[in-house]
């Protein structure tokens, strides 16, 4: 018998006319990695609270959901919002005494825990002190320390920076290999987590439209962009086997090329040589006995290009944009920006510029003319959201509306910090094409971002910030095509394969045309 | 990781406190005020090193001064008059020697106060508090997440909002105020939509279902357990003492040390309208375990210390 049994589940949340659900139907069996995936809004993290009584939202609701077991874990998108306590200890403890247990079986379970994840060095820490990827591990051990048979996840590592992400899924991985428990998690990092999952099930508008093994979703060819690369160029090519990792993907490209050495076109960028943003030499701190973030730090920015800034986690990124902002002042060296220059950053929440109560008057707070506020709207499509509360959007729609309010400034300069953290392949593809037509509007566009897939397809520039200052600054082509392991997928699946391939696109044209 | 004293069980650490800051405001015998104002001195000293010299010189000195001078200024009790003032008032040398004796009183108290702090951390105010109300010691430990959290959060909105509409930095007081006020409305929305969240967190951890039961990491020891009852045989020790008049002192109308006796000899001060009693055997074995409960601590901490030394020296 399935471990977890849904039947015609249909679901409406009260006063909303559409269905979030429509008649699902799911068996889940013990041991099972089932991944769900869909766009955002098409009911995935719905479909998953239901599974969790306490979580069930009220709404009216038909079918039913049979499940064989009580113990159910559920890990949520956003790190902080989910700790409780301020130790890391008391966090692991918190599940354990709210079951009631006694102090001694508490001790126990909290060493299991600790060991298996390797965090017994923080458990005298302060929750405040973890790192984001830290918290997210923490969440994770105390949800494990009560022994759940089933593991729910919902976008766990979306607001992840890669390392920890693949960190994260790597540990979820062992759980499920090592101790049999059954994961059920929704995701948009599908590279890291195809060849892992048994089962892919895929929604759409409330509806599962497809429910088979990674092979067999990539052959079908749904899901598309969000597609692992490998898959992507494949169910373009539709030839041989369907491969799921870099290294199937290599492998299938040999044979698929044979023996010949194929090329595309070198599409240089011209070296810049005007450039709007000029820093020179500078130092900053946070305080006076911290360490240096930024070292001698120097770089130039090409006007009218899209300049992304890459790098590690506290490489001092978004600190560049503080002080290119100058909401930080460095303590020595300089920032040259040409006068009569506007510059405007946005966030990495964008939830946090909000003052007013509807986006319509957010916007009006800026600038007052109402073409202005239609032109807007129009270019970014946010006419049907001016009405609704900031809080009220999804985080795409968010995003949006507060790059309207940036565009009302009217800015020169734009700064963006991981503007596509934790959104889909469908968003990026939109917020892609607003930069590409500021970008045609003349503005200048400096974002700091991880997503290196985001980056190949819509940077100029490149450049890669270590140790305090820029290792290496190129245009964003040959940046990702020099590095090995900071690259796209596609490109290291095509590596002395295709010469000069980037992004899937790539490959796929050279395919077809060869 | 906390050394000596502050390794003890927190039971230890809270009685501890209890008794020297209840003693120190029951007894106000000038020897008892003495031992307790000089144990906490030396263990503030001992904790904070130079900060101590700091707080006991630019903050108890002072007050001690202060309290003394205002008392002698506006309290007219007291036989002894030093001089009277334009508008017939008394200045008595007994509104003084009071005043001196409340603000040792209150000085002492500050102090341990001041040691509770280090000692006592919030975990061990959550372990005290969380074994009867466990309600409140959730809230403790929530709140001591919320505060930080707030305060990183409200400045990154400040910056994200100074980054975003690059105004010029505003001069007028009216402006600032209304910009805090905006920052502030946009943390509060912000706490609540994510409160939320929390709360599914701990519903998805089983919150509020059952009975809750308690962890703590604070594990009760034999050296606890003496400390312990070091403390509690101490406290049986005064109580008798105070209940039987013990280390009895008085400062309105004349100031009288002890209480009488029918042995022994007794001093009078004539001119200062002063008299010390003398002191009963019981009397003198109360302070020796008064001085011993003060400086409990400090004894633990070079008991400690010595142990080491040993240790290091014989390997």
């Amino acid at each position: 018998m399935a471990q977890i049994e849904i039947r015609n589940l249909t679901f409406r949340y009260p006063l909303e006319e559409k269905n979030a659900l429509e008649n699902v139907s799911l068996s889940v069996d013990e041991g099972e990695y089932i991944v769900l995936c869909g766009k955002s809004g098409c009911g995935k993290t719905t479909l998953l609270k239901h599974l969790k009584k306490e979580l069930a939202p009220k709404g009216e609701k038909d079918g039913e959901i049979i499940s064989a077991t009580e113990k159910i874990g559920f890990v949520m998108q956003n790190p902080e919002n989910q700790i409780v306590t301020d130790k890391v200890w008391h966090e692991l403890a918190f599940g354990l005494e709210n079951m009631g247990l006694k102090p001694k079986e508490i001790t126990v379970r909290m060493a299991e825990m600790a060991t298996f994840f390797g965090i017994e060095e923080w458990l005298d820490k302060k929750t405040s002190e973890l790192s984001g990827g830290q918290k997210q591990m923490v969440n994770l051990a105390s949800v494990m320390a009560m022994h759940p048979d089933v593991l729910i996840l919902d976008e766990p590592t979306s607001q992840l920076d890669p390392v920890a992400a693949e960190t994260f899924l790597s540990t979820l991985d062992r759980i499920n290999k090592e101790l049999g428990v059954t994961v059920i998690i929704t995701e948009h990092r599908l590279e890291e987590i195809f060849p892992v999952a048994d089962k892919v099930i895929v929604m759409d508008n409330g509806r599962i439209v497809a429910a088979s093994s990674p092979r067999e979703i990539g052959e079908s060819g749904c899901l598309r962009s969000a597609l692992p690369s490998a898959m992507r160029i494949y169910s373009e090519i539709k030839k041989g086997d369907c491969p799921i990792t870099v290294r199937e993907g290599r492998r299938w490209l040999k044979e698929i090329a044979g023996n010949k050495q194929l090329q595309l076109e070198e599409v240089n960028e011209k070296e810049p040589n005007d450039f709007c943003i000029e820093i020179k030499n500078v130092f900053f701190r946070y305080s006076k006995n911290s360490p240096d973030i930024l070292n001698d730090f120097s770089l130039k920015i090409p006007r009218g290009k899209i300049s992304a800034i890459t790098g590690g986690n506290g490489a001092g990124k978004s600190t560049l944009l503080k002080i290119i902002s100058k909401t930080e002042q460095p303590y020595k060296g300089k920032v040259r920006i040409e006068k009569s220059t506007r510059v405007a950053s946005l966030p990495q929440d964008a939830r946090l510029v909000f003052t007013e109560k509807t986006v319509e008057l957010n916007l009006r707070k800026i600038c007052r003319d109402d073409e202005k506020i239609r032109e807007v709207a129009d270019l970014l499509g946010i006419e049907n959201l001016l009405a609704r509360h900031p809080y009220d959007l999804s985080g795409g729609e968010c995003q949006k509306a507060a790059t309207a309010m940036l565009l009302l400034k009217d800015p020169d300069i734009l700064l963006f910090d991981e503007p596509t953290k934790g959104f889909d392949s469908e968003f990026k593809e939109e917020f892609a094409q607003i930069l590409q037509s500021l970008k045609k509007r003349g503005k200048t566009i400096v974002t700091v971002s991880h997503d290196v897939e985001f980056l190949a397809k819509n940077a100029d520039y490149c450049a890669m910030v270590f140790d305090g200052r820029i290792s290496s600054f190129a245009p964003a082509r040959e940046f990702f095509l020099s590095n090995v392991f900071y690259t796209t997928s596609a490109c290291r699946i095509a590596k002395g394969i295709i010469k000069n391939a980037l992004t899937c696109e790539d490959v796929i044209k050279c395919l077809n045309t060869k | 990781m906390a050394t000596g004293f502050k390794n003890y069980h927190p039971w230890v650490n809270v009685t501890f406190f209890i008794s020297v800051i209840v003693f120190g405001m029951m007894f106000l015998h000038p020897v008892c005020l003495a031992v307790s104002l000089f144990a906490a001195v030396c263990f503030d000293l001992r904790l904070k090193g130079k900060k101590a010299l700091k707080e006991i010189f630019g903050f108890i000195l002072p007050m001690l001064v202060f309290v003394t001078l205002i008392n002698g200024v506006f309290n007219h009790y007291g036989m002894t008059v030093l001089y009277e003032t334009q508008k017939g008032n008394n200045i008595t040398l007994e509104a003084y020697v009071y005043g001196l004796t409340t603000g040792m009183t209150v000085a002492t108290t500050i102090l341990w106060f001041f040691c509770f702090n280090e000692i006592v951390t919030a975990d061990k105010i959550m372990y005290v508090l969380g074994k009867g109300v466990p309600g409140i010691a959730l809230v403790i430990t929530m709140s001591l997440r919320f505060v930080p959290l707030y305060r990183k959060k409200y400045s990154e909105i400040a910056q994200a909002q100074k980054g975003f509409l690059q105004e010029e930095e505003d001069k007028k007081i009216i402006n600032r105020i209304k910009n805090a006020v905006s920052c502030v409305s946009i943390l509060i929305t912000w706490a609540l939509e994510n409160a939320i969240e929390t709360s599914d967190s701990m519903r998805a951890r089983n919150y509020g279902q059952g009975k809750r039961s308690f962890y703590s990491r604070f594990r009760f020891t034999k050296s606890d357990a003496f400390a312990i009852a070091s403390v509690v045989i101490a406290d049986v020790a005064m109580i008798i003492c105070k209940l039987t008049d013990g280390l009895y002192a008085s400062y309105n109308p004349c100031i009288i040390i002890n209480s009488q006796k029918s042995s022994g000899e007794t001093f009078l001060f004539k001119e200062i309208n002063a008299t010390l009693n003398p002191f009963s055997t019981f009397e003198i074995v109360t302070i020796i375990i008064y001085i011993l409960l003060c400086f409990l601590p400090l004894i633990i901490d070079l008991k400690e210390e010595l142990n080491w030394r040993r240790l290091k020296s014989e390997t």
